[in-house]
């Protein structure tokens, strides 16, 4: 009987203590998500890049931490004014990308994150770096749908592209119309689940959508 | 037994509410950080080490965060360009901890190390950044790249020649060098007075280095000049290219391999300016137009082990004929024919090797033959007993092998070999060297604000029995955050040019020492830049009344370079000016003057915008050079070279427009060279019998005018992934 509930006990400390850490995961990931989702300066993008990295640094078996600091990294490249740092930002958000790849290999997700840190060294230099790095992006791209050939974002960023590249350069503007329509109803028709998990890219598809309907675009 | 149950009852609603109750206790940890305890940092990354807590440092380097943790814990501190600091913290009792991290080390990663101030970096990683391949074709009105160099300061605007005349040197004082190995007849062979193009497309190098002058003891045998190329590595996707034009047609090919990590292709080009001829004829009589054919061939391959194997190709023929008049006997033509065969080959290779070290290894193998044939016109027919013939047979192999490795942390130490076997001939003179280099080379951070570069460079030359010991140093100091203020000294050693040493293998090494001060500014999208410089030239050549090492010579100048990128909304412009004041006493110079390939003032200026609502970038250049010195036998000794030739004037307009044919990326290109057509004299030829007799010496072509279609095609099938997804 002692042993019974001497096993017992031990059982639900395990599983508590189990369950106490991704509980406080996820409470932790919410917390700083939920500020993620509002942050517009450098300070604040730097300060939730550093808190991802360490919750990362933990939850050695979890990909996400890794894959918002990139997010945050590469918001950070796209936010510098300083041509010469873009690329250490960006070289910081690739090491973040390719730590969460190592933790979850031919993730849709990580590939689009690839995609828009390519996107975001093509401010160094628009004239030198755009056909290179623009075709990296849309590699990366490609890639990501291929994982996942719903991935909304992938679509909007694709779009996105479709939509500022010069024809015969990869442009195609009534494609970035047709990906961002497909992008906003797969956007509305998914469930929300976990709230961790990426789910920006709504407001980038309505508002090209917007654009598409606008009879300028339609040139 | 009941007891037993509710003991554990009560120890399972304890266990439950154990976090909030034992680890609710929080602890406030704030402090500072700062480097060498003066300037506070900010955006350091601090964590307490194993938990999700830890903060980011503000503007005066202060953080605070509060943790549930208890115990002893490691903080740890990260921020960039310094080495991680990691000091113990006791988290118990109080409940406000104060800690101050201190950071002592800077780390340096050697890719920062700015000693190199007078190399003008075309590649867009590095920071000192001044053109890129893309500038190189939108400057450049004639695809060479040597064209567009000369709009950069310290280069000599000489139309007569395809080389590059830099700091009062001759054209034989730049040398080319493709992945460190040295490229000889770097330009087609064309007859005197008549500049020739490149042999290499712009488009292969992803980095151009112009140095003007105190260049690293990686280099050697050039007394003025290096321009170092750097081959592309792999490319983003497999693609083909068709070039169209009225003066040439080309088509290339390079395929990605599956895994990505191997390219191979190559291409072939014609050109022939015969239908340009008959529409805007030259300044010559072409007795034959000029024709190129021009063939390449590469493989690239990136091992799993990082190393890079790069092996490439280039062969060309090219035929010319003209008719110049004789200026000794009136109503005489000489007809001038010549043919040129070229091959160049290079294999490199690249890797990391054990304890930091790195290695690159090259072997390469250069061909040329330039076969002339000189024969007199007289009343419309060749005179055969008058012909000359000249065959001229170049061939270089050389191997070269560079280790480097981080030591000491600061520096990174360079050491290398070079061994080329070089063959001469003309006809039936010739002569064979035997050429080995060593050189070691350190480039450090003395201190976080001043680098230091120290090279020793050894050669021994068998042709000349001689061998020599060439210095190099440079010292950076950072002003602030973009200034570099730079000192540097080198010697640089030459061979005598083969001319001279068909007639005697009796003479030494030509040299010059180059003591050169700068000052350069870099902001985002701005270059500033001045120098001054020095270079004293000793043991030149002279050819009387001796052919010995009798001559001398000196340089000095100043340089201002300006480029914007910024002030002007989508428009690139940039602005140089040199002054040289040279003389130098050599060949069959009877005194010292200002040698005939030095102009004292030129400038240039180039400014670029791309166009987006109609996908065009327009760009035009413009240099000026002041009058250049030349001989006039009618004058007395006393006024050798006093006579100057009228100012250089060239405007260079280039137009490049965006476009898809059949869906295929396509560039259409509009240049004109000297787009107002300015009369340009480079200098005269005299008759040596009625000096009173002469020809100037003016491009081949005023303007010249080149179109062209550049349609590349996409071998990949992206399109049809993102089709299926619709």
């Amino acid at each position: 009987m002692k042993t019974l509930v001497i096993t017992l006990i031990s059982l639900v400390l395990l599983a508590h203590a189990t369950l106490a850490q991704s509980d406080k995961y996820q409470k932790a990931m919410e917390k700083n998500l939920a500020q993620f989702d509002t942050a517009r300066t450098v300070s604040s993008l730097l300060g939730l890049m550093n808190t991802f990295e360490r919750i990362g640094s933990v939850e050695k078996a979890q990909w996400l931490p890794y894959y918002y600091a990139g997010m945050c990294a590469m918001n950070l490249a796209n936010k510098e004014k300083d041509k010469n740092q873009i690329d250490s930002w960006a070289d910081k958000a690739e090491s973040f990308a390719s730590r969460a790849d190592s933790l979850s290999p031919n993730n849709s997700e990580i590939s689009c994150l690839k995609a828009t840190i390519h996107f975001a060294r093509i401010n160094v230099d628009f004239m030198s770096r755009g056909p290179k790095y623009s075709a990296l992006g849309a590699e990366a791209l490609q890639q990501a749908l291929k994982q996942n050939p719903n991935n909304p974002r992938a679509m909007v960023v694709l779009a996105q592209l479709k939509r500022s590249a010069p024809e015969g350069f990869g442009g195609d503007k009534a494609m970035a119309c047709q990906l961002a329509a497909k992008a906003a109803r797969i956007f509305e028709q998914t469930p929300t689940g976990n709230p961790i998990n990426p789910k920006w890219g709504q407001n980038s598809a309505q508002a090209l959508l917007k654009k598409c309907e606008e009879p300028t675009a339609q040139k | 037994m009941i007891r037993i149950y509710s003991i554990g009852l009560i120890l399972l609603t304890a266990l439950l509410l154990l976090p909030f109750t034992v680890f609710a206790q929080k602890i406030r940890v704030q402090g500072t950080a700062t480097y060498n305890g003066i300037r506070p940092l900010p955006n350091v990354s601090i964590s307490l080490d194993g938990s999700y807590d830890g903060a980011t440092t503000d503007d005066k380097g202060r953080f605070t965060f509060e943790t549930e943790e208890n115990g002893p814990f490691k903080l740890i501190a990260r921020v960039a360009g310094f080495v991680d600091v990691a000091q113990p913290i006791e988290l118990n009792g109080a409940t406000t901890v104060v800690a101050t991290i201190v950071f002592t080390t800077k780390a340096v990663t050697l890719n920062d190390v700015t000693v190199r101030p007078r190399l003008f970096d075309l590649t867009d990683k590095n920071k000192y950044t001044v053109m890129s391949p893309l500038d190189v074709l939108t400057t450049a009105t004639d695809g060479n790249i040597t064209s567009a160099l000369r709009t950069l300061p310290g280069a000599q605007p000489v139309g007569e020649s395809g080389d590059l005349f830099v700091r009062g040197g001759t054209g034989t004082e730049t040398r080319v060098y493709i992945d460190g190995l040295l490229v000889n007849n770097f330009t087609y062979s064309s007859p005197s007075n008549m500049a020739a193009r490149s042999r290499f497309a712009p488009g292969m190098f992803k980095g151009t280095f112009f140095s003007t002058g105190g260049y690293s003891a990686q280099y050697g045998q050039a007394l003025s000049s290096a321009l170092v190329l750097e081959t592309e590595d792999l490319p983003v996707k497999s693609s083909a290219e068709l070039t169209l034009s009225p003066v040439m047609a080309g088509a290339t090919l390079e395929k990605l391999s599956r895994d990505k990590k191997t390219v191979y292709g190559g291409g072939i080009s014609h050109t022939s300016l015969r239908l340009y001829n008959l529409l805007a004829p030259a300044t010559v009589l072409f007795t034959k137009t000029p024709r190129y054919w021009d063939g390449n061939g590469f493989v690239r391959r990136q091992f799993s082990n990082g190393g890079m194997l790069k092996f490439f190709v280039n062969g060309g023929l090219s035929d010319v004929g003209l008719d110049r008049p004789n200026l000794d006997y009136e109503g005489v033509v000489n007809n001038i024919r010549l043919t040129n065969r070229n091959l160049y080959t290079n294999l490199t290779y690249r890797r990391n090797l054990n304890r930091g070290w790195k290695w690159q290894a090259g072997l390469s193998y250069n061909y040329n033959t330039d076969l002339t044939n000189v024969a007199a016109r007289v009343d419309g027919g060749l005179r055969a007993d008058s012909l000359v013939r000249q065959a001229d047979r170049s061939a270089l192999w050389q191997a070269r092998s560079v280790v480097s490795k981080l030591i000491l942390a600061r520096t990174r130490l360079h050491v290398g070999t070079e061994l080329q076997r070089v063959s001469e001939q003309r006809n039936d003179s010739r002569n064979v060297d035997t050429f080995l280099a060593q050189f070691a080379e350190t480039e450090s951070y003395l201190t976080d604000r001043l680098s230091a570069r120290i090279g020793l460079r050894f050669e021994y030359a068998s042709v000349l029995r001689k061998a020599n010991v060439a210095p190099r140093l440079a010292l950076g100091y950072s002003t602030g955050t973009n200034g570099l203020l730079s000192v540097s000294y080198g010697r640089f050693y030459q061979k005598p040019e083969r001319q001279f040493l068909w007639q005697t293998t009796d003479i030494g090494y030509t040299n010059a020492d180059h003591y050169i001060a700068s000052y350069q500014q870099l902001a985002n999208d701005r270059t500033f830049r001045a120098e001054g410089f020095f270079k004293r030239y000793n043991h030149l050549i002279r050819t009387t009344p001796n052919l010995d090492n009798g001559g001398w010579g000196y340089a000095r100048g100043v340089e201002v370079f300006f480029r914007d990128k910024k002030s002007i909304k989508g428009v690139d412009y940039w602005l140089s000016y040199s002054f040289l004041d040279t003389k130098r006493l050599f060949l069959d110079y009877p005194t010292v003057v200002q040698p005939s390939f030095a102009a004292r003032h030129t400038a240039s200026a180039v400014v670029k915008r791309f166009f987006s609502a109609v996908q065009t970038n327009i760009g035009l250049s413009y240099t000026y050079g002041s009058g250049r010195p030349y001989v006039n036998p009618n004058r007395p000794v006393e006024a050798f070279m006093t006579d100057r030739t009228p100012p250089y004037h060239n405007l260079g307009l280039s137009i490049a427009h965006l476009m898809s044919v059949r869906k295929a990326q396509s560039v259409l290109v509009l240049t004109v060279s000297n787009a107002l057509g300015n009369r340009q004299v480079f200098g005269y030829t005299y008759s040596t019998r009625h000096p009173e007799r002469r020809e100037a010496i003016v491009p081949t072509n005023n303007p010249f005018v080149f179109v062209g279609l550049f349609v590349t095609l996409g071998a990949d099938r992206r399109q049809e992934i993102i089709n299926s997804q619709l």
